[in-house]
């Protein structure tokens, strides 16, 4: 597996967890069963690979981290760009359904394509567009919602 | 029969969409935004699209929360995760557990002989449990069952039951008393009383046969001519059927017993007789007098006690026993005395 692939696990499991420590443990499960399947089918696509591992590994632990309740830090090891406000993304993980969530992630943040999505999970591709329509339009009037707050404030502040 | 629907007839007329003229509903406009956007529609389908969005408030919102949605995903992509962290998630998921505890401890650095010591208690440990753990009595007990002294312990019991009817000296169980002595000349009855007394008090040396000798219950035994002797013997097989045992026993006084012992001797064991107890078959007892302690098949009784009759009377009696004999044979004492002029 190379660091860009490592690095890619660990983000499924942050932007999925929003809990730096169960993220780590998750991505190390996840790591270990993308070798052990690796091994097996050496010919098969590597993300096709991460997509399934991840998959496994979130359907194991899920039950165990109540969402909406972050635990991150600075400090963690995941480098979040500078200026970005992650209440949107708090907020969309808190209320999305899993299969929303987790079709963002793969697609939109790991930049994995829709048919190796879509094979990873056993899916047809369609279905995937599907849930990824519905999940961006719920995380983009997050960040609307969030977007007129700040724009209010804005202008409270500016007319006092 | 049904009639095929035809397609010309007015009346039956399937109305279908014309090419670009498809009108498509909110739901369809709706869910059709992100592959719109993405550019995945044919012309056709990206005209209606269209065409909603340009009448539809909402579909031109979800279309903008689309926008957004992809925009801020976008910049959550420029996540980036730290080499160190990378590492660790390498190093911990290709190590096993034993591999993290051994790095963990810091194995590698510890003094050679405490690391030999350890690997030496861990060995001592295993052996020992194994010991512990592994049923070793089970397994040893199964193998003595399982052995040949059961099935040679069966066959112990059997040769006592047959081959030992009396108990160790029959000479001095069976011939109740020493020559001249003893009431067996004068009554049989007060014999059988006496035999028990004197089993008994020899039981203690006799263990397979003591409690049944004791519980013996004591029965006269009538004189029998050798006339009524067929009678009493056809009588005594059908209860010899339901009881437990019997032991038959016969006297009879003969002249010139030197000769004739000899000869009573072969007829036995011409008629299938076999020596039982510890005395060979035809033992002097005495110079007037021979002991018989044997087996033989019931259906030569008849005739053995026709032969004795040619030589005197034979007083036969039939007690009970607690020793049961195989089917078809039985057991006799027979005492032959030199008869008194």
């Amino acid at each position: 597996m190379t660091e860009a692939e490592i690095q890619l696990i660990a983000l499924f499991f942050y932007f999925a967890l929003l809990d730096d420590k169960k993220a780590i443990e998750a991505s190390t499960q996840a790591l270990a069963l993308c070798r052990a399947r690796l091994k097996k089918n050496p010919n098969l696509k590597h993300s096709i690979i991460i997509v399934s591992s991840t998959k496994a590994i979130w359907d194991k632990i899920k039950l165990r981290v109540p969402r909406g309740r972050p635990n991150t830090s600075m400090e963690s090891g995941w480098l979040i760009p500078e200026g970005l406000d992650m209440g949107p993304w708090r907020e969309f993980q808190k209320n999305s359904t899993e299969e929303e969530l987790l079709s963002v992630i793969w697609s939109k943040i790991m930049k994995i394509e829709d048919q190796n999505i879509s094979e990873g999970l056993g899916l047809t591709p369609g279905t995937i567009r599907y849930r990824l329509g519905r999940s961006l339009r719920k995380l983009g009037s997050m960040t609307q919602g969030i977007r007129r707050i700040a724009r209010k404030t804005q202008y409270e502040s500016a007319g006092e | 029969m049904r009639e095929k629907p035809n397609m010309n007839q007015p009346e039956n007329k399937i109305f279908f969409s014309k090419k670009g003229q498809r009108e498509i509903s909110d739901f369809v406009g709706h869910e059709l935004l992100y592959d719109y956007l993405n550019g995945a529609l044919d012309q056709e389908r990206r005209n209606g699209v269209a065409m909603h969005l340009k009448y539809s408030r909402d579909a031109q919102i979800d279309l903008n929360n689309i926008v957004s949605g992809e925009a801020y995903s976008k910049k959550l992509s420029e996540t980036s995760v730290s080499h160190i962290l990378i590492e660790q998630l390498n190093a911990t998921s290709a190590s096993t557990y034993l591999s993290t505890l051994i790095v963990k401890t810091n194995f590698e650095k510890w003094p050679s002989g405490l690391k030999w010591g350890l690997e030496v208690l861990v060995v001592v440990a295993g052996i020992v449990l194994m010991l512990t753990i592994a049923p070793w009595e089970k397994a040893l007990n199964m193998r003595a069952f399982n052995g040949p002294s059961q099935i040679i312990m069966a066959e112990v019991e059997k040769k006592e039951s047959l081959n030992k009817p009396i108990a160790e000296n029959p000479q001095f169980i069976d011939e109740y008393d020493k020559v001249g002595k003893g009431p067996r000349d004068k009554n049989m009855g007060h014999k059988t009383e006496e035999v028990k007394n004197t089993i008994s008090a020899e039981a203690p040396t006799a263990p397979v046969v003591q409690t049944a000798v004791i519980e013996k219950k004591a029965e006269p035994l009538p004189l029998m001519d050798t006339d009524k002797k067929n009678e009493e013997s056809k009588a005594s097989e059908t209860t010899a059927a339901n009881s437990a045992g019997f032991l038959y026993r016969a006297e009879i006084s003969i002249t010139n017993i030197a000769v004739v012992g000899p000869k009573i001797t072969e007829k036995i064991l011409e008629l299938g007789g076999r020596k039982a107890g510890g005395v060979e078959l035809g033992w002097q007892k005495s110079a007037s007098s021979f002991y018989y302690h044997f087996t033989i098949p019931e259906a030569k009784f008849q005739e053995l006690s026709n032969y004795l009759g040619t030589y005197g009377k034979a007083r036969i009696g039939k007690e009970k026993h607690s020793r049961t004999m195989p089917d078809g044979i039985i057991r006799l004492i027979l005492t032959v005395d030199e008869a008194k002029n």
